[in-house]
């Protein structure tokens, strides 16, 4: 993972309506336009967030300023977005910073709003990855979470994207939801699988307050399947696609080889990238920082010269380096403590040591070459003179991967 | 120095809620006793958490000057008492100070068990009982109906008095009354010295400052005095009267209410109910009704965090410099280390003291499941008090075991009398009489065992009467039962923390509801932990807290990232709160789930 690059993250914070577990930066389209006068919508926001891009100012790194790696459009529903104002984004990025050849730029889209032309139009404008958001083949299920596409519309979508051209496509999936017997999320995986995706993302459900089905469940109109039978649906998804050829790298994220997802990786490596938008994140240089959510409120204070911050922190060493620990943690790789020392200069064993051996000891981690030495006093084991891309690796072990809350809590 | 001809001493005793604060705060308003700017709400309470629940605990005095219609001038004494059932001594020994008492009773709410126990207590000592029905403001104010139950289940036959405290109505009537109806104390100052204690507490500057009614004779500064139920001797530095601070004098003769000071260091050297008298001229005899205060509930006290038991030993002598009636000991829980037995006069103390150890103090701990003290006799005939279930001797070794029981008084609604009877019944309750207070209140006196009312008793009352239920006990001596150890086992390791003494007949019920409790109480650890109830070694219920499988956010880019880490951050912090027993990990609710008790289901 290449750490001198950055990437950056365009959120496009409109959908047409709330999914019933979504508890993301997400706002009805309705609210601000009627429908007819959506147009108008977005070239304001455009303007608004170009508007951010222009006059973004931060500080070059040690060598100079790093060339973007990665380009994502999340939301929301940015598939809601024209191609023009996609484009419109793209250029202004380019413009603005010193693009990597070959970066990545992905778009988030929900099957209901890509059609043929408009996925021409997205790959014409240099959107080269797409993340589609299928979350289930079941219809009944579809229904359960809002969504507002057909089980057969998101199979359709993937093959029209691949008749589009795009190479590198992600489905998003969500597993574990209430009443879903394990027959039907296998259903839904295999038929997901069948159309070949490049990378799929397969998220345990995770109830949120103030989302309808946390409501529905509290009024009891649905049950939610246990803790541990999520356990078991995730642990046969697991093993289901690695038989399929895919790569788990992430605790929810599988992919072909070479066909990770540059930009998320930059979230688990804890690099740096900036956000615009309406709700964005960004981290970089030692800092943190968020735009104000509601986009009125965003393209006001942008419009009238004024910061759409909505809060920023400095962050101490300290934090970044816990911070470093359990997003690394998060990738089946796991930690490699050399290069975790010659970023942050720490001895690791000092810091966590106590807590890693517990850790070691219960079964949910595991240390590869297993001495928790720094490499200068000759760890590394007879073999050691092979292992030369860095040496201690710490990584999640399966069981490990299920209870990693417990792992990351260490760092904090 | 008024003569006694002048003085009244009275008190003002009411069931929680009927107003006996707010009245005292109108008197003393309206006799100029506090000026408006000093007057706080319920100026008598001086505790936050006092406030809080309305009730005092300290026993109070103040003196009153008042000018009466026929233009003399006089002194009211009033006493304030402790309003809970916890506090009946301490209650008992404030009216003995006294010759007469206001008896409020709300005019909406009419008798309850208070009024009853209080009034009963009063008669006892020969007070004059002035009838007072409060609240006559409020829209559902039946006097009439109040006034009827008063003459039946009191017998106080005498017109009572109409008043709202809040507004103020019928009290300048009231203050006249004390003046006509209370008798004055009589004159005694030729004899030796003879005063009553009834309360007493450390004050910072001072010292231990003792409230007094003086009987007989005469108390100054100078003068050498004894405590004729401890022992102390010493030299009396200053006398004086309650005002809104303390207001020293000359001297306190016969008929009087203050204070004195006289060097003593500690609350506990001072007795409620006990006599003060000259050691040049002592009395022959000590004020009858002194009775040594025992406690009746007990519980461990542990830090959450060893580190604080210095913190904890701290905050309990703190509390003891102005708690007499509190006792405790250091004990060593194999469980829990290092940590506290601790005796309450009742499971309403026990709870306050708690409270303010973890609000003033700012300690997390962990209490054991309150328990009474039982009397084991052994083979060899030696009589053990216990007050600690894992301290019970192998069944081999008991010849017999007695527990405390308590005569109570429940007044109720009569259409909840029979859940009532069954919730007493189901606590081994004998019932001794049924009276009817009126068409629609019932009072029932049952003898039931101490320990069935520590587990939700006032609790389930409650919500068996809608709230309308009130209760009151007093002790009534030891009866032999048949009681067993019930131990709980966690992870196979038996926690002598969670041990309680049961009755044989409720062992298999009890044991399985506290190993079901502790299973959803305790939180999933990392590997399978086996939850077991056990008489004399032999296992009588089990349950199984499953291994956690899953505990892992499955999403978290880059906006996430702050907000994991806070969830991760509340997590670790939520395991502060546990204590390790074993190799698992205990929060404290568990213990509290111990505390609460099911009725058994209907089948």
């Amino acid at each position: 993972m290449d750490l001198d690059q950055i990437g950056i993250y365009i959120h496009i914070p409109f959908c047409r309506a709330k999914c019933h577990y979504c508890d993301f930066d997400s706002f009805p389209l309705y609210q601000f336009a009627a429908e007819g006068a959506e147009v108008g919508l977005f070239n304001s926001y455009t303007k608004a967030v170009i508007g951010e891009i222009e006059s973004a100012s931060w500080r070059a790194g040690a060598n100079g300023h790093p060339a973007v790696g990665s380009l994502y459009f999340g939301g929301g529903t940015p598939s809601l977005f024209p191609g023009s104002s996609v484009a419109a984004i793209i250029q202004a990025c380019r413009d603005r910073f010193s693009f990597s050849p070959g970066a990545e730029v992905t778009l988030e889209a929900n099957p209901e709003s890509l059609s043929k032309r408009r996925l021409a139009g997205l790959k014409e404008v240099g959107v080269n990855r797409l993340s589609v958001g299928m979350q289930s083949l079941n219809d009944s299920e579809l229904t359960l979470l809002g969504r507002r596409h057909s089980a057969s519309q998101a199979v359709r979508v993937i093959k029209e994207a691949r008749e589009a051209g795009f190479t590198n496509i992600n489905i998003d999936l969500i597993l574990g939801l209430p009443g879903q017997l394990p027959e039907a999320w296998h259903d839904t995986l295999e038929r997901a699988c069948q159309q070949s995706p490049d990378h799929l993302s397969c998220y345990a459900l995770a109830l949120e307050p103030e989302t309808r089905l946390h409501d529905q469940i509290d009024e009891g109109l649905l049950e939610q399947i246990s803790q541990d039978d999520q356990a078991d649906l995730y642990s046969w998804t697991r093993q289901y696609l690695a038989n399929q050829g895919y790569e788990q790298y992430e605790i929810s994220n599988f992919s072909r080889p070479g066909l990770r997802s540059r930009h998320n990786l930059l979230y688990w490596f804890n690099g740096d990238y900036l956000g615009f938008g309406a709700g964005a994140h960004s981290h970089s240089q030692g800092r943190r920082w968020a735009n104000l959510s509601h986009p009125g409120q965003y393209m006001a204070a942008i419009e009238e010269g004024r910061s759409p911050r909505a809060w920023r922190k400095s962050q101490s060493k300290a934090d970044e380096l816990a911070e470093t620990c359990f997003l690394r943690l998060r990738l089946m790789e796991g930690l490699d403590l050399v290069c975790l020392e010659a970023r942050f200069g720490t001895a690791f064993g000092d810091q966590y040591g106590e807590q890693i051996e517990e850790l070691l000891a219960q079964g949910l981690l595991s240390l590869d070459p297993p001495r928790l030495e720094t490499p200068t006093n000759g760890g590394g084991g007879p073999s050691g003179g092979e292992r030369n891309s860095g040496g201690h690796q710490l990584r999640l072990t399966p069981r490990g991967v299920l209870l990693a809350n417990h792992v990351f809590q260490v760092f904090v | 120095m008024p003569n006694a001809e002048s003085i009244r001493n009275f008190t003002i005793i009411a069931h929680i809620d009927h107003g006996k604060s707010t009245l005292a705060d109108r008197i003393l308003e309206l006799t100029g006793t506090v000026s408006d700017r000093a007057m706080t709400e319920q100026v008598l309470d001086k505790m936050e958490l006092e406030r809080e629940r309305g009730v005092t605990i300290k026993a109070k005095a103040i003196r009153i000057k008042y000018r009466g219609a026929d233009e003399q001038d006089y002194v009211l004494n009033l006493i304030d008492t402790p309003g809970h059932v916890d506090f009946g001594y301490e209650v008992s020994r404030s009216l003995a100070a006294a010759e007469g008492a206001l008896l409020i009773v709300d005019a909406a709410q009419g008798v309850e068990a208070q009024t009853v126990a209080n009034a009963v207590l009063a008669e006892a000592n020969n007070l004059k009982l002035i009838p007072v029905i409060n609240k006559i403001d409020l829209p559902q104010a039946d006097p009439e109906r109040v006034q009827r139950e008063i003459a039946e289940t009191l017998g106080v036959t005498a017109e009572p008095f109409l008043v709202s405290a809040k507004t103020g109505e019928g009290v300048p009537e009231l203050l006249e009354a004390i003046v006509r109806e209370i008798p004055h104390p009589s004159e005694q100052s030729g004899m030796p010295l003879r005063a009553l204690i009834f309360d007493s507490f450390y004050h910072v500057y001072r010292g231990v400052v003792v409230s007094i009614r003086v009987f007989e004779g005469r108390v100054e500064a100078g003068m050498q005095i004894r405590l004729m139920a401890t022992g102390f001797e010493g030299e009396v530095a200053e006398v004086g009267t309650f005002r809104l601070d303390l207001e020293p004098a000359q001297s306190l003769s016969a008929g009087e209410v203050g204070y004195l000071i006289a060097g003593i260091k500690e609350v506990q050297q001072t007795k409620v109910g006990d006599t003060v008298t000259e050691v040049a001229k002592p009395a022959t005899h000590p004020l009858p009704g002194y009775v040594q205060v025992k406690p009746m509930v007990f519980c461990g006290l542990f830090p959450v965090e060893g580190g604080e038991y210095d913190n904890l030993r701290q905050a309990l002598e703190r509390l003891r410099l102005n708690d007499p009636s509190f006792l405790f000991d250091p004990e060593n829980s194999p469980a829990l280390g290092f940590g506290f037995r601790c005796g309450f006069l009742g499971l309403f103390h026990l709870e306050i003291l708690r409270e303010r150890l973890e609000r003033e103090y700012g300690l997390e701990l962990v209490a054991t499941a309150p328990t009474v003290a039982y009397q084991i006799t052994t083979l060899s005939g030696e009589v053990l008090t216990l007050r600690n279930p894992s301290d019970m001797p192998p069944p081999a070794e008991v010849q017999k075991i007695e527990e405390p029981y308590i005569a109570a008084t429940l007044i109720l609604p009569a259409s909840y009398v029979g859940p009532v009877m069954e919730l007493c019944q189901d606590r081994r309750g004998e019932l001794k009489d049924i009276q009817h207070l009126s068409p629609e209140r019932v009072k029932l006196s049952y003898e039931l065992p101490l320990s069935e009312t520590l587990f939700d008793f006032f609790g389930q009352l409650k919500a068996k009467t809608r709230g309308y239920g009130s209760f009151d006990y007093e002790p009534s001596g030891f009866r032999e039962a048949d009681l067993v150890r019930l131990d709980i086992l966690l992870a196979g390791q038996p926690i002598d923390a969670f041990s309680a003494v049961v009755p044989r007949a409720k062992a298999q019920q009890r044991g399985r509801q506290i190993v079901e409790r502790l299973r959803t109480a305790i939180p999933r650890q990392l590997f399978d932990v086996p939850v077991q109830a056990a008489i004399g070694g032999r296992v009588i219920a089990r349950e199984t807290i499953k291994a956690k499988r899953k505990d892992v956010v499955a999403k978290c880019y880059g906006g996430d990232v702050s907000r994991k880490r806070k969830l991760l951050e509340r997590q670790k912090a939520g395991k502060k709160r546990l204590k390790m027993i074993g190799q698992v990990e205990v929060p404290q609710e568990a213990f509290l789930a111990l505390l609460r008790v099911e009725e058994p289901r209907k089948k």
